[in-house]
């Protein structure tokens, strides 16, 4: 886990239909708020591999985790 | 027990009380081949929610690509009917795989979010006290007709931008599409048919004579993607009555089975009653769990794979009872418990995955507001003593009425 890079993430609040989906694949860094929606444990490590599978499991793809140096899209 | 019951998963005794059954499964086959439906039978909650994620594996194109014949049979006669049932429902999203599923869903995902339909809550209030003032002078009512047939029908209307007066032809319709189909008998989809015939004749009208409601009217949305080119005719038609069934149908029976298990275990019901505000929304969620609206959907095997020790084959049907996922002991402590205070309480009733529920939070708040209503106005309220019975349909678990009694009625105080 410590090997993956960390990476930036963006949740869509005009999206995120609160499925708790990213929290049930990636408890460690999504979370749900009192609205239930989607948003990032405070202080977690936003590494590449727990965001993505995050994202990747949202059917209705409100995550997008970008490279944040190169700012490539890593969850497509 | 199981030999009792032949394996027949539409025998009265199973459809009265399914937990023994599917308890039974669960421990002794979890990946079980029924052979009397042809259909594989999947009862733990980590097999449920492993296949629920792996669509490319588990197909949900099931009226597009199921080849085996209708199981029970259908009539004779009524084989273009159901062409005509799986053409028409093979356009809805829920019948469909990526990307094709996203690119439909898409339309709609926006309209679903926390934080919309928070803006709708007053408008479910209202209906639901107005539903209450109407029976709340009785001795007796049945909880089905007078709340729980009302409650999801108007609130979808009015999502939808359907006009008052029509709300009860379309509710017929729904219920030619829904329960009907549903049924196990031969003339079945001669008369899902005729339901979806007939509101899509209603919609083309609405459609066409620029009646779609409101501004912001999911109508309005569907038909503006149309005009966009981003979907089709069929799919307006075919996911607007998706929309109708899977907000309507599934909702009553979270009204009528949430109400029966709650007066059920009385020891709950007067939890909630000394707290409805701070317990209604554990209510809803252990309602959802402990008797689920839709019990038991189904997918088709895509690719050849390996389940838990069994080999599915490409093409057999899945059904994954949820229902027995939600009893699962490997992931719920004293899981025939009904307990409105349980958590963590991480039901798997609005499936997993990227089909999961489009409408859970509408779902959530319409339980919510009916059974805080319901705690805070009439915590007399009691069964009678008539045995409740149950529809004899697959796929969902619904009750033919829930007659209830006041102590004291609102008049007699």
């Amino acid at each position: 886990m410590s090997d993956s890079p960390t990476v930036r993430i963006d949740i869509d609040r005009d999206v995120c239909l609160g499925s708790g989906m990213c929290v049930t694949t990636a408890p460690a860094l999504f979370a749900l708020d009192e609205l239930r929606q989607a948003v990032l444990v405070p202080g977690a490590v936003p590494t590449a591999l727990l965001a993505v599978d995050g994202a990747q499991n949202c059917p209705v793809a409100a995550i997008a985790v970008y490279d944040p140096v190169t700012g490539e899209r890593l969850d497509e | 027990m199981p030999a009792v019951i032949d394996d027949d998963l539409y025998a009265d005794e199973v459809i009265a009380d399914p937990y023994a059954y599917y308890g039974w499964l669960r421990e002794v086959d979890p990946v079980h081949w029924n052979a009397r439906y042809e259909t594989w039978v999947v009862t733990r909650y980590a097999d449920i929610v492993w296949l629920l994620r792996r669509p490319e594996l588990f197909s949900s194109r099931f009226y597009a690509d199921d080849q085996q014949p209708p199981s029970p049979p259908i009539a004779a006669g009524d084989m273009d009917e159901l062409r005509f049932v799986s053409r028409f429902r093979s356009s809805e999203f829920i019948q469909n795989d990526p990307p094709e599923h996203s690119r439909m869903r898409n339309v709609v995902n926006r309209f679903f979010t926390p934080g919309r339909m928070e803006l709708w809550r007053g408008m479910v209030r209202e209906v639901v006290d107005t539903l209450l003032t109407d029976v709340e002078s009785r001795d007796r009512f049945d909880v089905l007709p007078d709340l729980a047939a009302q409650l999801p029908l108007r609130v979808i209307a009015e999502l939808l931008g359907v006009p008052a007066d029509d709300r009860q032809s379309l509710k017929e319709h729904a219920d030619r599409r829904m329960r009907s189909a549903l049924s196990l008998a031969p003339d079945r989809m001669r008369v899902a048919a005729s339901g979806i015939r007939d509101t899509s004749d209603y919609l083309e009208a609405a459609l066409d004579g620029g009646r779609t409601g409101a501004a912001g009217s999911l109508l309005e949305i569907l038909h503006g993607a149309e005009t966009t080119g981003s979907s089709s005719r069929a799919e307006t038609l075919a996911n607007a009555q998706l929309l109708i069934d899977a907000g309507h149908e599934t909702t009553v029976q979270l009204i009528c089975n949430g109400m029966l298990a709650l007066l059920t275990h009385r020891e709950q019901w007067d939890r909630l009653v000394a707290d409805p505000a701070g317990l209604a929304a554990g209510a809803t969620e252990e309602c959802l769990r402990y008797d689920p609206p839709l019990p038991a959907p189904r997918r088709l095997v895509a690719q050849d794979v390996e389940l838990g020790g069994s080999f599915l084959r490409r093409g057999q049907r899945v059904v994954f009872v949820l229902a027995a996922g939600n009893r699962d002991p490997r992931v719920f402590p004293d899981p025939d418990r009904f307990d409105i205070t349980r958590s963590p309480n991480r039901h798997v009733v609005f499936g997993s995955g990227m089909h999961v529920c489009l409408g859970q939070y509408l779902a959530r708040m319409e339980g919510q507001e009916v059974f805080r209503a319901l705690a805070t106005r009439m915590p007399d309220l009691e069964l009678t003593d008539k045995p409740v019975q149950y529809a004899k349909v697959r796929g969902v678990r619904s009750l033919l009425g829930l007659p209830v009694r006041r102590q004291q009625p609102a008049g007699s105080r």
